[in-house]
């Protein structure tokens, strides 16, 4: 029900309109030239064919015209060289259409990176908003034959076909009406059994795309360096290897299924070309019994005909391709439409300066879920203030300090900064009073300094990059590193960068933090792979990281909750306790039982080493 | 030359490779070929035949020759869609097989081996080139068209030889003597000859262009996917980019890749239409003057008019095999080019050999091992991780491991589990170097939860059973020790349910419960040892509380390692070991490590103190 509701928030766009949107585009990115391009092909297309289908005619009038020998041989060799050069031409300028196309598709990429960038992230971030980022990005990244480049192509050989058609249409007519009549039935006869095999096949297209699409998938798992391990430690080889070769045999025994159809559709072709073939010999050869027509001419229907069923083939192909790719289009243009830019929104008053946070009967709830993560959530952090953030797994911590930086708007309620609520200020000024570090830990594949002051290269403070590492604890290690800072991370894009361990790259996403200076500090679990060591180091230092800003620290380790001015226990969505450390543990309830089942193995020892 | 040979050398193991995979599609694809090179020349002989008879104005004998034309194409015509059916799931299940192969490979080689970052850049390339020039099933298709030009360009040379051999009709003067036996395989050898030398100058003088260009454009693209796959595409770095305001950064860097690859590729179509161009061009002349040659034996009475379409037909063959034959050989020599490290890559062999001795069953558990004096340094590096360590696992202990980050705890685990090879020293199983057994006998007695354990997009029995088979009851119980039935019997299909939304619908589990059923598939193995790695990191203090109080009646029976950043997790182990620096600096139980005021002291105080 609820994947229904999801195909159908898809906006549908107007056949003209995705076309108009295409060549718009191609005229904007690839100049006017593009568009003479694809002209210039479309007419030389149309000639090029008729004159090759009129050429053993044309050499044959020639030779049998009874001229000089030196004359006879001039024409057919001017003839021959008409039909080269125009045949030049043509593959000249398909060339340059197919360049000019695959362009497009790179050059509407920045387009499409500059939407993901820019638009809001709570959109892009929900399932709706993944699932929409991913059908939209088929339109340029799924190679030649889907989406934008193919689209465009599609409308020109609609064009190219079309007049072709008409031009051969009208040649056949003027002889005979009946046999055009023949030519039509008969390749409209031809399209039927193809379209029906096509429709067969397409039946089992979804099947298909879904072995593919665990084929990809395992493709992709089973290279991944890390997995090695497991793979190797649970004999998952045995599984993958059989798995793949599973899905190989129900994909091709699938496609099987399908060219039967196809099979089955191209005899029919076969025989229903010969009826028509026999028809129009006949028919030509008793015209030329009875005196009514030449050697030359039987040979150029002989080629018109031959021609005309290419035609209406091309014609029926090129519509095929372009409801293939309205689907495609339609997507991206949906994508391209969704979520929100906007503009023209004041900033925070008091930039860079301590904020009160306020939330007020605050819900959120994530699209396609039936049940509110944060409920009717009141909650006051005042400036300067140092917050402890607990509860069970899903309690709704993370999704909390969503709401609290402006990245999620709640679903009702709302979320004020200095009295000012967020959704009335811009959220890029808004973003800018905020640094986070988000639980899961992840780095781009570029240099270290990138990853933690955020700008391009050589545009960082060195200083302040070198102050945050160390106060991250990182920096002694930064200096065991090939190329210090200049380190790339990982190996996606520099053979010599490197994998920080766990403990580390936590390390980094602080570091990152510290260098933005932003006058509030967010840490979702920022020690889980510290060792004891480093864990306690961070708590010691915490005082002089988070000074003289508002900080809110998100932790399992209860110890963390000590050095916090106010500790906020979430349950389901909602505050269920709060105070500091020695209050709750006086009142009893669910954060004092947690926390004696943390301390209950330290405590035992001490017990245990007093006795 | 060398060139060439080496280029089919690799062209026909390959072949080799498809033929062993399926014996069909070779002859399938060979009947095939003869059966359009058939078509082609019946077509061409019977419509000589019937325009000859036109002219002379016997229309009955053009009616059959008619006939016959088109019944041969029917025929001909039925019997290729027949064949040809199967074409498209053969071409499919090679070219896909190819990655299978590459997996093969991937999975049998050392673990030590694919961790290299050359190892994982000759897979990356292999893959990446056959997604983009297509694989096997190219590889087929070109020298099928090879094979079907080379064809091609006898039956047709022996006709135009034919057509030169014909003699004129006397007393044309200069046409006739043109048209003579002698000068006509002159004139033809002249354009032959000007044809080839035109082409091959054109295609090397392109071909060298082209490879210039490609050689100096290198990691563009990497780069590109790179950022659509892991930045754009990634839904944990939107919130990144987003609150630390790296827009513009990011956009500006993916903007400045994209310029370069439409410049490559902008280049590239260039020079392949150069190259098209002067193909063509030198086609076209070709054409005329072939076209010439046949008027000039129709001119001078040698042929009639139907055997000029026949000959004219066949010198239009001539000229599309050259140029299929050129063209078909280039796209061979690219495919086979990039797939020489496909196969460097399957010759690739293990640095260590492999045992063969099978480790012996035992239902008491008793597997000791030990480690004795072993060193180790990753391969490529210089810096030891371990030094020196001697150690011996208490059989059916529990055995905790601790020590700070980068102290050499995982690879500790990783020397045990065999995933890489002491540099010094040897590991023994019941004082067997390790070495020695089957590798995959050997790892069979470990259940191991690394700390970056992963678990696949299919069903929870599947991430559970993995690589062995599906018991049920085995699985809930397995399930019920890890304390995830609860979790799973919530789930919509129970064990057939499908994890994460990667291939199936299936549910999104949080980091705790992924690791719970890490945990599961672990215990389902059955394994002596039980090795668990950080193991509570992503669960709430009530989660990590279960955990330690079910330690011990998860791991009953079996020697058990416990490697963990909280403390706490240390009462409940009889031995702990802890790691500095690669080397065990402390051995012994919580008690006397405590009292002995070392490193665990400390570390066990830094918790400690915040729960007093």
């Amino acid at each position: 029900m609820k994947r229904q509701k999801d195909a159908e928030s898809v906006k549908k766009y107007a056949m003209w309109d995705n076309c108009r949107y295409a060549f718009r585009h191609l005229r904007q990115k690839e100049g006017a030239g593009a568009l003479a391009v694809c002209g210039g092909d479309v007419s030389l297309g149309v000639l090029l064919p008729f004159l090759e289908a009129a050429l053993a005619g044309a050499v044959a009038a020639i030779l049998v015209s009874g001229r000089q020998a030196g004359e006879i041989l001039l024409l057919a060799a001017g003839y021959v060289a008409l039909l080269q050069t125009v045949r030049f031409l043509q593959g000249h300028l398909r060339r340059q259409r197919v360049k000019t196309l695959f362009l497009l598709r790179i050059d509407m990429g920045v387009d499409f990176f500059r939407k993901t960038v820019w638009m809001d992230g709570q959109s892009l971030e929900s399932a709706q908003g993944r699932k929409k980022w991913q059908d939209a990005m088929r339109n340029l990244y799924w190679g030649n034959n889907l989406g934008m480049e193919a689209y465009t192509k599609a409308w020109c050989d609609l064009l190219l076909q079309l007049m072709g058609l008409m031009l051969y249409g009208v040649i056949v007519g003027r002889i005979s009406l009946i046999l055009l009549v023949v030519l039509i039935l008969q390749t409209l006869l031809v399209s039927y059994f193809h379209t029906k095999a096509g429709k067969h096949a397409y039946g089992l297209e979804n099947e298909i795309e879904k072995k593919w699409g665990t084929f990809r998938y395992l493709r992709q798992e089973t290279v991944v360096p890390g997995n090695g391990k497991d793979i190797r430690m649970y004999r998952m080889d045995k599984w993958f290897l059989g798995l793949f070769r599973r899905l190989i045999d129900g994909a091709c025994a699938l496609i099987d299924r399908q060219q039967t159809g196809h099979m089955a559709a191209g005899m029919a072709e076969n025989l229903l070309t010969f009826a028509r073939s026999a028809i129009v010999y006949g028919w030509l050869i008793r015209e030329m019994a009875m005196g009514n027509m030449t050697l030359p001419s039987f040979l150029l229907y002989v080629g018109i005909v031959a021609g005309f069923g290419a035609w209406m083939n091309g014609l029926f192909e090129a519509w095929r391709q372009i409801m293939e790719n309205e689907k495609i289009l339609d997507d991206y243009r949906d994508f391209m439409d969704f979520g929100m830019v906007e503009e023209g929104k004041p900033g925070p008053e008091r930039p860079g300066s301590i904020h009160e946070i306020r939330f007020e009967h605050v819900c959120f709830r994530y699209g396609g879920s039936d049940e509110d993560t944060i409920r009717d959530l009141n909650l006051t952090i005042r400036p300067g203030e140092r917050l402890a953030l607990v509860g069970l797994n899903g309690a709704g911590k993370t999704t909390l300090i969503k709401l609290l930086c402006g990245l999620y708007r709640p679903t009702s309620g709302a979320v004020y900064l200095d009295g000012k609520n967020i959704q009335s200020l811009d959220q890029r000024a808004v973003f800018r009073e905020f640094a986070v570090v988000f639980q899961d830990v992840f780095a781009f594949s570029f240099p270290l300094a990138d990853n933690v002051s955020c700008v391009d290269c050589g545009r960082e403070d060195p200083h302040r990059l070198r102050e945050s590492l160390e106060k991250a604890g990182l920096w002694e290690r930064v200096q065991t590193l090939p190329r210090q800072t200049r380190t790339s991370m990982n190996k996606d894009l520099d053979e010599a960068g490197v994998t920080l361990s766990g403990g580390e790259m936590q390390k980094l996403m602080l570091a990152r933090a510290l260098y933005k200076d932003a006058p509030t500090v967010i840490l979702d679990e920022p020690t889980a792979a510290l060792d004891p060591i480093a864990e306690s180091e961070m708590y010691e230092k915490y005082d002089e990281l988070v000074q003289g800003r508002t900080a809110v620290f998100i932790s399992h380790r209860l110890s963390s909750t000590r050095f916090c001015d106010r500790i906020l226990f979430l349950e389901k969505g909602r505050v269920a306790e709060e105070g500091t450390h020695e209050e709750l543990m006086q009142k009893g309830g669910s954060y004092a039982e947690l926390f004696a089942l943390q301390a209950r193995y330290y405590r035992e020892s001490r017990e245990a080493a007093a006795n | 030359m060398r060139e060439l040979k080496s280029i089919h050398k690799m062209g026909f193991r390959l072949l080799k490779m498809i033929h062993r995979e399926d014996s069909t599609i070779i002859p399938l694809h060979l009947l095939e070929l003869c059966l359009s090179l058939a078509q082609i020349y019946a077509g061409l002989f019977l419509t000589a035949g019937l325009i000859d008879a036109l002219l002379t104005g016997a229309y009955a004998e053009a009616a059959w020759q008619a006939g016959y034309l088109l019944g041969a194409n029917l025929l001909l015509g039925l019997a290729k869609y027949l064949l040809r059916r199967r074409f498209q799931s053969l071409g499919t299940r090679l070219w896909l097989t190819f990655y299978v192969w590459l997996r093969e490979k991937v999975f049998a080689m050392d673990y030590e081996s694919m961790e290299k970052p050359e190892v994982a850049e000759k897979i990356l390339f292999s893959e990446r080139t056959s997604d983009m020039y297509g694989g096997l099933d190219n590889l087929l298709n070109h020298y099928c068209n090879i094979l079907q030009s080379i064809l091609n360009l006898v039956l047709s040379v022996s006709l135009v030889i034919h057509l030169c051999l014909t003699r004129p009709a006397p007393g044309l003067g200069l046409v006739g003597g043109l048209a003579a036996p002698g000068p006509s395989l002159a004139l033809f050898a002249a354009l032959l000859f000007g044809m080839c030398a035109c082409s091959w100058r054109a295609f090397s003088k392109y071909a060298a262009k082209q490879l210039e260009i490609f050689d100096s454009h290198t990691g563009v693209e990497e780069r590109l996917s790179y950022m659509l796959n892991n930045v754009y595409g990634n839904e944990k770095a939107g919130k990144i980019i987003r609150i630390y305001g790296m827009e513009d950064m990011i956009l500006e860097n993916t903007a400045q890749s994209n310029q370069k690859s439409r410049d490559y590729f902008a280049k590239m179509c260039d020079v392949g239409n150069a190259a098209n161009d002067a193909n063509n061009l030198v086609s076209s002349v070709f054409a005329v003057g072939a076209y010439l040659l046949a008027a000039l034996k129709v001119v001078a009475g040698a042929v009639t008019v139907g055997a000029f379409t026949r000959y004219a037909g066949a010198l239009n063959q001539f000229g599309s095999a050259c140029f299929s034959l050129i063209s078909g050989h280039g796209e061979l020599r690219k495919v086979c080019t990039t797939m020489e490290d496909f196969l460097a890559f399957l010759d690739m062999e293990n640095p260590h050999a492999s045992g063969s001795i099978p480790v012996e069953k035992r239902d008491d558990g008793e597997y000791e091992l030990a480690f004795e004096n072993v060193s180790f340094h990753y391969p490529g590096s210089e810096e030891p991780v371990l030094k020196d360590v001697s150690f011996k696992l208490r059989i059916r202990g529990k055995l905790a491991v601790v020590g700070r980050n980068g102290a050499g705890k995982t690879t500790f685990i990783k020397l045990l589990c065999r995933l890489y090879e002491p540099t010094q020293g040897r590991i023994t199983l019941n004082g067997t170097d390790i070495r020695k057994y089957d590798e995959e006998e050997y790892r069979r007695i470990f259940g191991v939860v690394f700390q970056d354990f992963k678990l696949f997009a299919f069903p929870v029995w599947e991430n559970l059973a993995a690589g062995y088979e599906r018991q049920d009851d085995r699985i809930w119980r397995a399930l019920e020790q890890a304390d995830a039935a609860e979790l799973v019997r919530n789930m919509d299909k129970g064990l057939d349910t499908w994890l994460y939304k990667g291939v199936e619908d299936g549910v999104e589990i949080s980091g705790g419960e992924a690791q719970k059923l890490a945990l599961a598939r672990a215990l389902y193995k059955d394994a002596p040892v039980v090795i668990l790695d950080e193991p509570t990191a992503a669960l709430d203090p009530k989660a990590e509380a279960f955990v330690y109080e079910r330690f011990g009646q998860m791991t009953e029976g079996r020697t058990s390692i416990y490697i963990s950043h909280r403390m706490s997790s240390c009462r409940f182990c009889d031995e702990i070991i802890v790691f500095e620096d690669g080397k065990i600096v402390e051995q012994g139980d919580h008690e006397t490590l405590l009292n002995a005021g070392g490193s665990y002291a400390r570390m066990w105080e830094a918790q400690a103190r915040y729960y007093a």
